[in-house]
């Protein structure tokens, strides 16, 4: 696992304080959807808790014509991309304006956006890996120099087309950068009921790829191996695979209870890899935030998100016949 | 009509330079029925792509190339292959344009080799429209004709939403017609009557369409009638061209190569139930395979299996009498 300290240079202050104001996003929007579902106001929420640093890590490595093909947990991949919170909960709604998928789909369960290259995905797990290798086949044939990021949890990593889609881009090595946000369930399966190894990124070795292994919950560690795989998939070298560990803080979604699989040691554990709590502390060691700028930025992200919900929940509904448009072109 | 073939997805990727051709064996061997023979000669490797054998990355690779901006032309080696890849055709291509709510779509074409009658046994003879045909978002289209063939199939790979493009087997050598020169289109969608008549329609796709009209030719010298109508699309249905010819002729036969129960000759009956009772003179009559799980190889069992001229013409007769 790459070491947890890595040296930032005083030019990347800046960057790392977009980082950790993207995650505090990721958490406002997360805990807000907690809340609103405990109201009774939305109908659902599968958490992001715990994968914020790998998601805002990844995504900062791409540049603005790079592309995102993302797994249903990743909110904080999507803000970076500048998914607002207004667009986020427009979603958690179901309403009409709904961006990414016109409330026809689960908040946060499938998604897409045009206008910010995030790919359109579904919630059959990593069925979006060979449509990443295509994306990215599309835009070595075309000359484009896009480098494409796909993210997927550990579990995904037992499918076929997980393995279709990377050993399609190893054959060509394509400007790929696959992510597995591993935190070591799927569902309540833990990891020694999926794989004998579990350190997904060892299989790179067999697809003839380049393969890291990284704390999730470290940002500048992972921020480290992301922006090497980028670079990588963009001269040409091919793909890469990064395992990145990380805890789910919560149950799987606000349909499930981990309590019954986990136990609360377990749980009580997970809270305490908490990558936005670690990034914090972090920030301030080198004191580039003060503890009152830390409250301040998450009040700050909890109030825009709490308005958000408000003025999502006052938004038109779709209309009922509108659910026969968009079948064809 | 495998020339007819070859010749629209080479006219194709000459006029559009995002056309490319992805799937097993279509490269240098051209494809194990010759389709795209030639093409990684003319157009180089990177856009007549041998891919690893795993159709569902197949069409995984394609929807993303065309999400990307490319037109990919996917061929499953046969179609009954095609089912490792059904997730990919009907839970992302058919319907990623009605998720996104039309801010995405996937402009490409699935083709592949289907039928029996061939000795291809369990394995290289199913029938596959049914399932397919029943996905919204998906277009099915299933040519008899040469001629047809490359129109449609031009079209397919013109038309902005996922086409699933059925090549029978037996008819790639089976028919041959001339071509029409130049950009000959045929659009998805409508029926043709390929045979006019006035005391029975036959409804099929495919190889059946030769031999409902095989059959309709062994009936006529009795002084039965039959109008032959080639569906040609699957999906979307050309319903009024089948009401109109039931409304004509008042009886109605369809004739499909798979198997009976829940075939797509089932909702070309019950469209004809639904709509044109009150114009019926008797039963909607299926001529199909027996409910087995598969075409056997050895050649009684197939012929016990496959719908043939003579068992179409005594279905006609026995519908003509009643």
């Amino acid at each position: 696992m790459a070491k947890t300290t890595v040296v930032a240079p005083a030019a990347a202050k800046e960057q790392y304080l977009q980082l950790h104001r993207w995650m505090c996003m990721a958490k406002a929007l997360d805990d807000r959807m907690h809340m609103l579902v405990k109201q009774g106001r939305a109908p659902f929420v599968g958490s992001s808790r715990g994968h914020e640093g790998i998601q805002v890590a990844s995504t900062a490595a791409l540049g603005p014509d790079d592309w995102l093909v993302p797994h249903y947990r990743g909110l904080a991949n999507s803000i970076v991309r500048g998914l607002t919170m207004k667009e986020w909960m427009l979603a958690v709604f179901a309403k009409a304006d709904d961006p990414l998928s016109a409330g026809r789909n689960i908040p946060g369960g499938c998604y897409s956006y045009h206008r910010l290259n995030i790919a359109p995905v579904s919630q059959v797990v990593a069925s979006w890996v060979p449509k990443a290798a295509g994306i990215a086949y599309a835009a070595k044939l075309q000359g484009e120099g896009s480098v494409t990021l796909c993210t997927f949890g550990d579990g995904a990593t037992s499918r076929g087309d997980f393995h279709e889609g990377v050993n399609f881009a190893a054959v060509h090595r394509l400007p790929v950068v696959f992510v597995c946000e591993n935190n070591s369930y799927a569902i309540s399966v833990p990891i020694r009921l999926q794989m004998a190894n579990p350190n997904v990124a060892d299989r790179a070795a067999g697809y003839g790829i380049a393969g890291a292994t990284v704390d999730g919950t470290d940002v500048p560690a992972c921020y480290a191996v992301c922006k090497e795989a980028v670079e990588r998939a963009r001269r040409g070298d091919g793909p890469t695979l990064i395992d990145a560990k990380v805890w789910r803080m919560n149950s799987h979604t606000s349909e499930d209870n981990h309590v019954k699989y986990r136990g609360k040691d377990e749980i009580d554990e997970a809270a305490a890899h908490d990558p936005i709590a670690r990034f914090g502390a972090w920030l301030l060691e080198r004191g580039w935030l003060t503890a009152d700028d830390l409250a301040r930025a998450q009040a700050e992200c909890d109030a825009e998100a709490s308005d958000a919900a408000d003025w999502a929940e006052q938004q038109p509904d779709p209309i009922a016949e509108d659910a026969l448009k968009n079948v064809f072109a | 009509m495998i020339e007819a073939v070859r010749s629209a997805i080479t006219e194709e990727m000459e006029r559009d330079d995002h056309v490319i051709v992805l799937g097993e064996d279509v490269g240098k061997k051209g494809g194990v029925f010759g389709a795209t023979d030639g093409l990684y000669a003319r157009f180089g490797e990177a856009r007549v792509l041998d891919t690893p054998l795993a159709e569902s990355g197949i069409v995984g690779v394609a929807i993303g190339a065309a999400l990307n901006g490319l037109i990919p032309i996917a061929e499953i080696q046969f179609a009954d292959f095609i089912h490792p890849a059904f997730d990919q055709i009907v839970s992302e291509a058919a319907r990623t344009r009605y998720r996104s709510n039309g801010d995405w779509s996937v402009p490409i074409v699935i083709r592949t080799p289907f039928g029996g009658g061939v000795h291809g046994g369990l394995y290289h003879s199913q029938s596959i429209e049914a399932f397919y045909a029943h996905v919204p978002g998906l277009k099915v289209v299933v040519p008899s004709m040469p001629a047809d063939a490359k129109g449609l199939l031009k079209s397919a790979i013109r038309d902005p939403d996922p086409v699933l493009f059925l090549e029978h087997k037996k008819v790639y050598r089976l028919v041959a017609e001339e071509i029409p020169d130049g950009d000959h289109l045929v659009p998805i969608g409508p029926a043709v009557v390929r045979r006019a008549g006035t005391n029975i329609s036959c409804f099929a796709w495919g190889l059946m369409t030769h031999y409902c009209m095989e059959a309709a030719e062994q009936v006529a010298g009795e002084g039965i009638s039959v109008e032959v109508v080639d569906l040609r699309t699957l999906a979307p249905l050309d319903r009024d061209s089948i009401l109109e010819s039931v409304r004509k002729t008042g009886k109605a036969i369809v004739v499909y190569e798979d198997n009976l129960t829940g075939g797509f000759g089932a909702e070309v009956s019950a469209v004809i139930s639904e709509h044109a009772f009150d114009d019926l003179d008797g039963p909607v009559i299926r001529v199909a395979a027996p409910d087995i799980p598969a075409m056997p190889f050895n050649s009684p069992q197939e012929d016990f299996f496959m719908p043939n001229p003579e068992k179409i013409a005594k279905a006609m007769r026995k519908l003509a009498a009643y």
